[in-house]
């Protein structure tokens, strides 16, 4: 049962992709300017301008093309950079690494932050503590990244003296380009538990806890939590793709050698196979946090049944 | 919570994984720059910093001194044998990083390679106009050319690579570049830094610093945080003016400054129907106060260009026809070029103009303050910032009605032919605005052709003066390079090339010695 939906599942991935890559290869060939200009610079002759647009299969139509990546993707592989010729592979399997790491540690900050203060202000809800935690919440989820992350290298390494600037070198680096990535997750899963957490609470069977004599705290931390974790779950599996995604803003100014820096670099020099690699290695991942999210969910709340419906 | 622990545990793992990357030793001097060089080999000078990187491992036959004059380098000295043979007798005392002799066959195996079928080299073209590479003897050598090409010099500027660089197997020699030069290569990680190291037995004494770093870091802000922080020496020409302007009444770092020969220009559309006028080119100059926009929008970074070559250069000419600021006068010429104000200071336009931009901050600001005294006489304005694949790209097929941008490191005069040469016109060359002028022409082309110095100085004059008449280009200004060094940094000295030759001098002090006693600080 279980095995055969997961199947399903992973079938349903392909056409999935299959659509992800022509829009993504489409897109990219339509942005003006070409990699020959970043590869032969200013100076170049006309003549070294075609015979390098034809090596790159430049001068051909956009299906044939599109045909010769399929075809390479199928071999699995991804081609080469335009740009300086390291397999495209190579640099998604350095690069990516590099990102998930960023990625993971800052869902860790975000959980750190976020349950705690979900937890805080729904037990008190109205009360002070609810509204300053929200208020923080609020903040989180309104200041942008490139405001945030300056802002916290000043504060810390510049005034303070802690950590380095940027730069990715022992486990300190990841604290500050973490937070950054974090806190707007924190914020979002933040009230995403007190909701939750509310509503559980005034759920029957919290009611007949409480009325058989169970200390209040108990059946709030004990059941109520857990139940409350629920939706909070499938928010965070959704939200990992837009860390993802952010990543690209966060790892410019904290000099993160990750995707995110590796695609800005690729569209600029218009190095479309390294910019189709990103792409598909970041949708790829979204779509797999996404699978394993909904397999979470099943094994959380046992009313969940893949598969049906 | 079975999955809470599974997560913890993985999230563990991957914070270890981290933790275990080593902090790297610090190298002696630490340069920031803004990206990563896309080749360490000379004849692959793509951007900027690649050339400026190169030029720290490699040497030429000739070189650009300080004062950028072209002296010999690997070359002790140079005859011209007739207007097309020139016979080079090289250094004896020059040794490659791998400990190899340096001779006559390396330059040939070097220039070779730069012509052989299937090379990207940008350097082709000009290395295509010799005929012949002769090695007379091991420290000899004669070059003659297919015709007479008075430029070709400047092209034996670019780095001798080892005799076989390319034939050795494992990384390519890109990625292990061997030269000649004060620094020999260490390390790299793409696309986040590169280490050197010196080079003790470099032919003109070893370099002061042990090591050095260039470290890419992309984003200007981050970039200004991490020399505060001691991570990085020296900033050269990567602070924003208006940072520039914070950081200097910060007082903490150093700040060098010194006028440069990155030429800024304005430049116009010739097929353009309103701009082919002279007049309206000429209104439009005057109604831009160059001044001003160097005292506000550059912070006074700058001085006023009066064509692309700066004063620095030998054939600078002085004498050339200036315009200066006059709003007055710009809107008469404009009214008797045909293209009166229908309303005076009301809503409608004389006519309507397109500036197209890069997409830089400063870039863009620049670009709506020009059109700003645009429009006070009357002209609309269309500001246009692109990212700068798309816009190079417009410009580079004359897909505009003008642009703003910058010559970067001028130093032959032969530029004015590949800009205003009206063979030049894309999809060909870089006269992108399809100027066209006999004389200028023929000027040109005989000032490539020319050998003797002081005719070639007199057929550019020429050539600058036209130009000035002409107004295909508005200059607007010689940018100064400004660098930022921390405070126990001596010894560094500014090119006007902005190349880092002077961290060659370069040496890390205590950092409780005075802050700036022995730092020159030229401010305008």
């Amino acid at each position: 049962m279980m095995l055969s939906y997961l199947w399903k599942r992973i079938l349903l991935l392909i056409p999935t992709l299959y659509v992800v890559i022509t829009l993504v290869f489409f897109l990219v060939h339509l942005i003006p300017g070409d990699p020959v200009d970043a590869i032969l610079g200013e100076q170049a002759r006309p003549a070294d301008r075609e015979r390098l647009v034809h090596e790159l299969h430049l001068d051909q139509n956009l299906w044939v093309q599109h045909s010769y990546f399929l075809v390479g993707l199928m071999h699995g592989d991804l081609g080469v950079s335009l740009y300086d010729r390291t397999p495209v592979s190579q640099i998604i399997k350095e690069k990516f690494w590099a990102t998930f790491q960023l990625a993971l540690f800052a869902m860790a900050v975000a959980l750190a932050i976020a349950l705690p203060l979900g937890l805080v202000s729904a037990l008190k809800q109205d009360r002070w503590e609810d509204h300053s935690a929200m208020l923080v919440a609020l903040l989180g989820i309104s200041i942008p990244n490139f405001y945030l992350g300056p802002l916290l290298i000043l504060l810390f390494p510049i005034y303070l003296g802690w950590f380095d600037v940027s730069g990715k070198e022992g486990l300190t680096s990841l604290i500050l380009p973490g937070i950054t990535l974090g806190t707007a997750l924190a914020a979002m899963v933040s009230r995403m538990t007190r909701t939750s957490m509310l509503e559980v609470m005034r759920a029957d069977y919290v009611r007949t806890a409480k009325a058989k004599g169970l200390k209040p705290m108990r059946v709030y931390l004990k059941h109520a939590f857990r139940s409350a974790l629920i939706p909070v779950v499938t928010v965070i599996g959704l939200q990992f793709g837009a860390l993802l995604a952010g990543t690209v803003v966060t790892e410019k100014i904290f000099n993160w050698p990750g995707i995110g820096s590796q695609l800005l670099e690729g569209i600029g020099r218009r190095d479309y196979p390294v910019v189709q690699g990103c792409v598909l290695t970041i949708a790829l991942t979204f779509m797999l946090v996404n699978l394993m999210t909904d397999l979470l969910y099943a094994r959380l709340d046992p009313r969940v049944k893949l598969g049906k419906g | 919570m079975h999955k809470a622990k599974t997560m913890a545990i993985m999230i563990g793992v991957v914070i270890l994984a981290v933790a275990c990357t080593p902090k790297r030793e610090r190298a002696e001097i630490v340069v920031g720059i803004e990206s990563f060089p896309s080749s360490l080999d000379p004849r692959y000078p793509a951007d900027a910093y690649s050339s400026k990187v190169q030029s720290l491992i490699f040497n030429g036959l000739l070189k650009f001194n300080a004062k950028l004059l072209l002296v010999p380098d690997l070359a002790n000295g140079y005859e011209f044998l007739s207007d097309t043979k020139i016979r080079f007798h090289l250094r004896q005392d020059v040794q490659f990083h791998d400990g190899r002799a340096f001779t006559a066959k390396d330059v040939k195996y070097t220039y070779d390679s730069i012509v052989k079928p299937g090379s990207l080299s940008p350097l082709a073209g000009i290395f295509r106009k010799i005929a012949n590479t002769k090695v007379v003897d091991p420290f000899t050598l004669e070059i003659t050319l297919k015709e007479s090409f008075a430029p070709f010099l400047t092209a034996l500027t670019v780095g001798i690579v080892p005799e076989g660089a390319d034939e050795i197997a494992g990384p390519s020699f890109q990625e292990r570049p061997v030269g000649t030069g004060p620094f020999q290569y260490g390390a790299q990680a793409k696309d986040q830094w590169i280490r050197l190291t010196g080079f003790p037995k470099y032919f003109s004494g070893a370099p002061k610093p042990a090591s050095l770093e260039f470290q890419t870091i992309r984003d200007d802000t981050t970039r200004v945080l991490k020399i505060l922080h001691g991570e990085v020496d020296l900033l050269q020409n990567a602070v924003p003016l208006v940072m520039a302007q914070w950081l200097k009444t910060r007082g903490k770092l150093i700040m060098m400054s010194e006028p440069g020969i990155n030429y800024n220009y304005l430049a116009f559309n010739l097929r353009d129907p309103m701009l082919k006028n002279v007049r309206v080119r000429e209104a439009l100059a005057m109604a831009i106060d160059r001044e001003a926009l160097i005292e506000f929008q550059l912070k006074g970074f700058a001085r006023l260009a009066t064509g692309m070559l700066a004063p620095t250069n030998e054939y600078y000419e002085p004498n050339v026809s200036q315009i200066d600021y006059d709003p007055q006068v710009a809107a008469g010429l404009l009214d008797s070029a045909g293209f009166p104000d229908p309303d005076g200071e009301g809503p409608a336009k004389r006519f309507t103009l397109t500036l197209k931009t890069s997409h830089r901050r400063d870039r863009v600001a620049m670009a709506r303050a020009i059109a700003r005294y645009w429009e006070a006489v009357g002209v609309g304005v269309k500001v246009a910032s692109f990212e700068w694949g798309t816009f190079y790209r417009d410009i580079r097929t004359g897909n505009f009605q003008t642009f703003t941008s910058t010559w970067v490191g001028i130093t032959d005069p032969d530029i004015y032919h590949y800009v205003f040469h009206s063979g030049q016109i894309p999809p060909v060359g870089a006269n992108r605005g399809s100027f066209e002028n006999a004389t200028v022409d023929e000027l040109v082309v005989a000032a490539r052709e020319e050998s003797d110095p002081a005719l070639r100085k007199k057929y550019y004059s020429q050539v600058q003066k036209l130009i000035s008449l002409e107004l295909p280009y508005v200059d607007l200004w010689y940018e100064d390079n400004v660098a930022f060094l921390r405070p126990e940094i001596q010894g560094y000295t500014l090119r006007p090339d902005a190349g880092f030759m002077g961290l060659v001098n370069t040496t890390r002090g205590s950092q409780d010695k005075p802050e700036t006693e022995s730092m020159p600080e030229t401010l305008p």
